[in-house]
């Protein structure tokens, strides 16, 4: 018997699906097998999560996509973003040529003419107004080794600090609270945890739409541990809330009193780890040292009548909250740009490690105090890399002298080129940008004229300055301002490393070559180092694997020690979790206890954890007062604005219809509104709205819906055609520089 | 023509009547629900949008949902005859 090719492709992917289940399909007689196809070990490109994929090429094409079941981060199981893989590497907006503005139009150019030009402008510019006239700005989406050869280049031979990432955007404020916190950034567990914790915490995060992946952990650990209790704190009910117990839907901005609220009843009704608080943890009020009964005695004020009134909750919700953490043996918190995306981020990250130190509930199976990512390499190659303005490669700071020697002498340069005085910050830097005080910016692998916050006060400057973009498409928002756009090849067509969310490095393999003239983007930067006289200490970057090479000595003895992960090993693993310090390592579930191999035992005297990073070995629980939004909302701009980064369609249709029809249901650019506020405001579903902020207004649909609690709206914010961050404010933590996109004022009217 | 299959995961007390209303969408085949809560489900669409539009609003709209995971995605255009084993045509 026969089948259709369709049909035969159609039975080769149900069967893909059935063993990533452990499951038989029972086919009948169908001829089984699978077409020709080279598979290639990779992970997915869009989120933190690093689920291994395995991509599929026929005749140098990437053909076919599929979850790697030998992950152990996502067991053969994608996410809807994953259809994407294979379709972008082809898609009809590559990038194929180098792009040279002239006239005012972008048009082809040869390579040499476009280096040449990149060069003579950054030589030019450096030459007459200094180091610090350039920047460079990349990503959490680039490989580490091309963050470490760009790093390289600017801080050790151009000798400016001017060097940040987009993950300064998002998950800044998770760096400082790690550090403040625990002395060291990263989280203490892994996903491991998910398998044994009886409470999960999740809060800023919208897990079922952002990380689906971790969400389908969380939906088994309670389908097999049916006493699994989930708690979540969010303004929005979002699909996560299928799965949740209890949902807090606190006012945006005010979630501080209520963290400082839970501590409190932990502590009085006992649920505290005394033994553990009185080894390993101390107290401060974000200037000095304080006593215990000192944070007793600041925690007062947070009662749950207090946290509930400024949050709009019920004090109940709150108390309950707080006895379900504590009742339970084992517990995760989780949470994302909620937290993260606010100018008192750190703070609030402060606060979610807080009631882990106080219980203990950190260091073991199935606790944790974890932060999600959003970008498949923020935290190998910009975190751990040091791709931002303050930070050198392994974890180091350009202020420490000792640290810019170290690096100074695996870069092979002088130590005086490094400067020791950290670059400008992401909205500092586009704040120079926009002033004229630099001049020419390289931007790799991401889109601020898309991201950035308050957008209509960087553009201009972005449009002024000499702008240098490496991308693999175009347009975007930012290559249509730039003066050069360089063709970068993209996922499967480059080999590199990325690091995920749970401290695990894993090897994507080269599947196909670039597409046209597509360069990988170490290539483009090593060709601007030889134009600009450097190129000497780039030689014997060969490869990317030569990259990685010397990249992991700066990691040797550090906190996030990868000398045990070569490509050589990394080829045939499914990654590893620092610390790794040499090839026999498996690597590393728990920090800072006895399965870490840095745990220095004879300091730690017994101590179940010890915080080696930190003087005495112990976290910092924090007495961080409980400041509200930057921009809160008042009579002139009542309602609190949020943005969002998932793409949600919607529609109103039965699951009758076929795909395409429901497809033809995606909606266009919407704002959200509350039912409540709808009616009082006299808008229906469909309408038009003007919704307007104190930095511009937007023209939207209005989907009235019970997702944002009355008082709020919420638009999502990809569409290049409404660029919702023209409304949002750029007003930044002190501490991370990170933005407050999630909270300002604004009004909405009928257009 | 994209050809994707996908994991269903449906809560499990619902999960027969879950795989009725995917059944009844046009441009999916399902092969049975699996491990008490795993429905398997293969799509055919024009267009890979189409497909991620399909995940999301499943996700969004029925209540019993609780995730779409793809596992393996290919498109009917990118082999040639050759390409296949034998007794496909």
């Amino acid at each position: 018997m026969s089948v259709t090719r369709r049909e035969f492709l159609k039975l080769t992917a149900a069967s893909a699906a059935a063993s990533a289940i452990g499951s038989e399909l029972m086919v009948g007689s169908a001829v089984m097998g699978s077409p020709a196809i080279d598979w290639h070990k990779s992970v997915c490109r869009f989120c933190g999560t690093g689920c291994g994929v395995m991509l599929g090429t026929r005749n140098g094409k990437a053909v076919a996509v599929k979850g790697d079941r030998k992950s152990t981060v996502n067991r053969g199981l994608l996410c809807v973003k994953g259809f994407y893989l294979h379709k972008i590497v082809h898609a009809k907006n590559r990038l194929l040529q180098p792009l040279v503005r002239k006239n005012g139009t972008l048009q082809p150019a040869s390579w040499d003419e476009a280096m040449s030009l990149v060069a003579e402008k950054f030589s030019a510019i450096i030459k007459e107004h200094g180091p610090d006239a350039v920047a460079f700005y990349g990503s959490g989406q680039g490989t580490t080794e091309e963050t470490y050869i760009a790093n390289k280049l600017f801080k050790g031979h151009l000798s400016t600090n001017n060097f940040e990432g987009n993950p300064r955007l998002c998950m800044a404020s998770a760096v400082g609270g790690y550090l403040t916190s625990f002395g060291a950034d990263e989280p203490v567990g892994t996903y491991d945890d998910i398998e044994h914790a009886e409470l999960f915490l999740l809060i800023g995060s919208n897990t079922a739409e952002a990380h689906p992946v971790l969400f389908d952990r969380l939906v088994a650990r309670k389908k097999n541990h049916p006493s699994t209790k989930i708690i979540t704190i969010d303004p929005r009910k979002t699909p996560t809330n299928k799965i949740v117990d209890l949902h807090l839907q606190v006012i945006p901005g005010y979630d501080l009193a209520v963290m400082h609220a839970i501590a409190r009843i932990l502590i009085k009704e006992g649920y505290t780890d005394e033994k553990f608080i009185s080894e390993s943890v101390t107290f401060s009020d974000g200037k000095k040292k304080i006593s215990y009964e000192g944070y007793k005695r600041f925690l007062e004020k947070f009662t749950p009548e207090y946290a509930a009134e400024k949050a709009g909750i019920d004090p109940q919700d709150i108390v309950k909250a707080a006895r379900m953490f504590g009742e339970a043996k084992t517990a995760m918190s989780m949470w994302t740009m909620g937290v993260n995306q606010r100018t008192r981020g750190v703070w609030l990250n402060n606060l979610m490690h807080n009631i882990h130190l106080l219980t203990g509930k950190l260091g073991k199976p199935g606790c944790d105090s974890f932060s999600l990512t959003g970008q498949p390499n923020a935290c190998g190659g910009v975190r751990e890399g040091g791709g931002l303005c303050h930070l050198l490669p392994g974890h180091r700071k350009v202020a420490v002298k000792q640290h810019r020697e170290e690096i100074a002498a695996i870069w092979n340069v002088p130590a005086s080129n490094i400067k020791p005085k950290p670059g400008k910050h992401t909205m500092a830097m586009f704040s120079a940008i926009a002033a004229g005080e630099i001049k020419a910016a390289y931007i790799m692998c991401t889109n601020p004229a898309h991201s950035l916050p308050n957008l209509n006060k960087y553009l201009q400057g972005l449009k002024d300055c000499f702008l240098v973009v490496a991308d693999s498409f175009h347009p975007t928002e930012t290559t249509k301002l730039a003066d050069v756009v360089l063709p970068a090849a993209f996922w499967g067509e480059k080999e590199g490393v990325y690091g995920c969310t749970e401290r695990r490095s894993q090897h994507m393999a080269q599947a196909i070559q670039p597409q046209g003239q597509a360069r990988w983007d170490g290539e483009i930067l090593m060709d601007l180092a030889r134009r600009l006289g450097h190129g000497k200490n780039f030689e014997h970057f060969k490869t990317p694997e030569d990259v990685w090479t010397e990249y992991i000595t700066t990691t040797k003895g550090r906190d996030m020690d990868l000398t045990g992960a070569p490509y050589s090993r990394l080829r045939k693993v499914r990654g590893l979790r620092w610390p790794v310090p040499d090839e026999k390592h498996p690597g590393t579930w728990h920090r800072f206890t006895e399965e870490d191999p840095l745990f220095p035992k004879e300091k730690a005297k017994g101590r179940r954890m010890y915080f080696y990073n930190k003087p005495d070995g112990r976290a910092v629980v924090f007495a961080r007062p409980d400041k509200g939004p930057e921009e809160p909302v008042d009579a002139e701009y009542p309602l609190v604005l949020s943005t969002g980064r998932v793409l949600e369609h919607w529609h109103t249709m039965t699951m009758t219809g076929s795909v395409k029809q429901l497809v033809r249901a995606v909606p266009q650019p919407y704002v959200e509104i509350n039912p409540e506020d709808a009616k009082e405001l006299g808008f229906a579903d469909k309408d038009t709205a003007i919704v307007e902020t104190r930095r511009g207004e937007l023209k939207l649909m209005v989907r009235v819906i019970d997702r944002p609690r009355k008082g709020t709206i919420f638009i999502p914010w990809h569409w290049p055609e409404k660029l919702a961050n023209l409304l949002t404010t750029d007003a930044i933590d002190p501490g991370s520089k990170e933005p407050e996109y999630k909270i300002c004022a604004a009004r909405i009217r009928k257009a | 023509m994209y050809i994707a299959s996908m994991l269903i995961k449906v809560r499990p007390e619902a999960a027969r009547a879950a795989e009725k209303r995917i059944q009844a969408i046009a441009g999916i085949t399902t092969y049975g629900v699996h491990k008490g809560d795993t429905i398997i489900a293969v799509a055919e669409a024009e267009e890979v949008r189409d497909l991620e539009a399909f995940g999301k609003n499943l996700m969004l709209s029925d209540e019993d949902v609780l995730g779409v995971y793809p596992t393996y995605l290919t498109a009917e255009e990118a082999f040639s005859e050759q390409d296949f084993p034998a007794g496909v045509k």
